[in-house]
């Protein structure tokens, strides 16, 4: 990658420093509250850089979590006034934000450091140029940010794990047994509204949803404790951040719009191939439907068993007999009378490929009707 | 006297400085022809979006609106990208069919996973506008297209209705006509399967089928949208309306009109304010004025806030005077 490595280590710092978060608001169930908070950002970025005219003042930072924490309240103060659902509200609230800092942009700064392009998909390219010395070592002013924030994130997320962990599965239960609900959605928001403003600059507003949640929900898939999840969410995103940066370089494209359609990628990925993935899903359907078949082609059989003809003697049923019995195309009983021969359950009668049952198929039938619940 | 006059210099001096003041005289554009294109387009959009977002918004449906809004961004660019021209209809439709994945993607990994519909339609939204974004990256970059003019794509964000053609009138009359009549014609369905999706079942109808119905009419829309009121911004077209609506009436009749007279207002201003000031995009000044009008509503409006405070108060002082005359009585 050479020249690019730092904008690598930028990103990846931007990625992991988002996944810790995202954990949360995907167990939360508040995904869109993450965008609509990336969104509205936007207007406390803008108002403070109008202000200061500098874009690495601290008051963008703190302008941009009080508008996180303005949309959040706004979300839940509309709701509060009756008639609306919380989805319409958070739609009014970010959207109107958002417009209003795009016109300022739009129309104040067209010739200034933020740029529409930037605020939608950030710029990681010049990152490295804003540089800061960190302990006799040259490095990139973002990297260091965002491994700051990924850490702060961490700690955080460690010290109030237990909280953190029941507020997310059960609220009602958090605060039935005395964890705070308040306190630790206001945490979860500032943490989520802090690392969104230090991630505007490499991944823009639009796009560090993608950064939040995506890694999070693809370890939802597949993890099944907290605790690999977040581990897990913490490698997927680094993963992206790489392949991404390799097709963001080949192709000489963006550098987040490259990370962020490798995340939903991967996220397919997981959802066709994992453990309780669609595939897996389509398989063990299958599974179920061809042994759902032997048992029926079994009790039909158990069924006929008694039966008589005119003689006396017990009826050869043939093939044909019983495909017409169950209804049944001639190559699906084929394949099940394969099966029940190879298990020992039936033998073949005397002539055209009927079937009787063995003693061992008998009892099954009846362990077959017991379970399905038939023997009445 | 002289030092008020002094202040209000002062206060024009810097609404002066910050741009305020509008070199044009706002009356003049209303004489342009790309203005008539570009307020007739976002007023027949808006009323449109705002009679179909009434539904979706009632179904609990709000944000989808906004992922397939994102979402169709890529079908925008992969569209230009196979037939190398920027005509509208060609582009529109490849917005359509990648919304309609979207949704039908959103709601596979509902359906296949323990994920909720937010986590779905937040990476659908990301991913695919990251798509988008990466192929807009490549088409502008790239030497293959340089010949085919691609500068106009990026209005597609944003939206800029001042880039409106005549020919996109009819585009637009037509999808919104069309949404209108299938609405229309099934109006009773869809209002009973919105309220009572159970009865609707029972009573033989197939909420399944009319929700796709309701999608396919909010998806014309939103293509069509997508020139005037851009990708990220469409979603609140469908919400904003009805939300305001809702606070001054409770009956449906009602409060879709209420609602499109809300929206036509609203886009009629925004395109007027969007032409005044260069450099207002057309869908952030509409959505501004129509936010600002919802929340206005749920401040003052009769079923908004201030008035359900004061109704609260209202019957808790009935029923304390109510009390004491008991205690009185006893």
């Amino acid at each position: 990658m050479g020249i690019y490595n730092e904008v690598f280590y930028v990103l990846l710092a931007t990625a992991v420093a988002c996944a810790i978060p995202g954990n949360f608001l995907v167990l939360r169930k508040w995904s869109m509250m993450g965008d609509g908070i990336s969104h509205s950002v936007l207007l406390g970025i803008v108002l403070a850089y109008a202000y200061t005219h500098s874009l690495e003042s601290p008051l963008l930072l703190i302008g941009a979590t009080v508008f996180a924490l303005l949309t959040v309240y706004f979300v839940e103060w509309i709701m509060r006034s009756g008639n609306t659902q919380s989805d319409a509200a958070l739609g009014i609230s970010y959207t109107l934000f958002f417009a209003i800092a795009v016109i300022i942009i739009s129309r104040y700064f067209r010739h200034s450091h933020i740029d529409i392009d930037v605020v939608l998909l950030g710029d990681a390219t010049f990152a490295p140029v804003r540089r800061i010395v960190v302990a006799g070592i040259s490095m990139p002013f973002a990297m260091f940010q965002m491994s700051v924030i990924a850490v702060l994130n961490l700690v955080l997320i460690l010290v109030f794990y237990k909280g953190f962990k029941v507020s997310g599965f059960d609220g009602d239960f958090s605060a039935a047994s005395g964890f705070s609900l308040l306190f630790f959605q206001l945490m979860l928001m500032s943490s989520v509204s802090l690392t969104t403003v230090a991630a505007f600059d490499a991944v823009g507003a639009i796009l560090v949803i993608s950064f939040l949640v995506a890694p999070a929900a693809t370890a939802y898939l597949i993890c099944k404790q907290l605790n690999h999840m977040i581990m897990l969410s913490i490698l997927i995103t680094a993963v992206n951040s790489f392949v991404g940066c390799l097709i963001a370089i080949h192709f000489n494209v963006t550098f987040s719009a490259s990370v962020a359609s490798m995340a939903g990628l991967t996220f397919f990925l997981a959802l066709f191939f994992g453990r309780e993935g669609v595939i897996a899903k389509v398989l063990l359907r299958h599974r179920l439907k061809r042994r759902f078949k032997d048992h029926v082609l079994l009790l039909h059989l158990y069924q006929k068993r008694r039966r008589l003809t005119s003689e006396g003697a017990p009826v050869q049923l043939s093939a044909k007999d019983i495909c017409r019995g169950l209804q049944w195309d001639e190559w699906q009983y084929k394949r099940c009378y394969r099966n029940l021969l190879k298990q020992n359950l039936a033998v073949d009668a005397a002539s055209n490929e009927g079937l009787k049952l063995t003693e061992q198929g008998l009892v099954e039938a009846e362990r077959i009707r017991e379970s399905y619940g038939l023997n009445y | 006297m002289q030092m008020l006059l002094a202040q209000l210099c002062q206060i024009q001096h810097f609404i002066a400085s910050i741009g305020l003041g509008s070199s044009v005289n706002p009356f003049e554009v209303f004489s342009q022809y790309t203005f008539h294109i570009a307020v007739v387009g976002t007023v027949i959009l808006a009323i449109g979006c705002s009679l179909i977002g009434t539904f979706n918004v009632l179904k609990g449906q709000a944000l989808i609106g906004d992922a397939v809004g994102h979402a169709s961004y890529p079908g925008i660019i992969i569209a230009f990208i196979l037939v190398m021209s920027r005509n509208t209809l060609l582009l529109t439709v490849g917005a359509s069919v990648a919304g309609l994945v979207a949704y039908a993607l959103i709601q596979q990994i509902v359906h296949h996973s323990r994920l909720g519909s937010d986590a779905a339609m937040a990476i659908i939204l990301s991913s695919f506008f990251g798509l988008g974004s990466m192929l807009n990256a490549y088409v502008t970059t790239s030497d293959k297209f340089a010949r085919v003019a691609q500068a106009g794509l990026q209005n597609y964000v944003f939206g800029q209705a001042a880039d409106m053609l005549y020919s996109d009138l009819y585009l637009i009359g037509g999808a919104t006509v069309l949404s209108l009549i299938l609405l229309f014609l099934y109006i009773k369905e869809v209002k009973l399967s919105v309220f009572d999706p159970t009865f609707a079942q029972t009573a033989g109808f197939r909420p399944r089928l009319l929700n796709t119905l309701l999608l396919v009419m909010a998806m014309l829309l939103i293509s069509q949208g997508l020139k005037t009121i851009g990708v990220i911004l469409i979603s609140s077209l469908f919400i904003c309306p009805y939300i305001a609506a809702s606070q001054w009436t409770c009956k449906l009749n009602v409060s879709l009109l209420l609602s499109a007279i809300f929206a036509a207002c609203s886009a009629f201003l925004g395109t007027w304010l969007s032409s005044l000031y260069n450099g207002v995009s057309t869908g952030p000044a509409i959505i501004c004025i129509l936010s600002s009008v919802a929340l206005i509503s749920i401040l003052i409006g009769p079923r908004g806030m201030l008035a359900t405070k004061h109704r609260q108060r209202r019957q808790l002082k009935s029923e304390l005077t109510e009390s004491r005359m008991r205690e009185e009585r006893a």
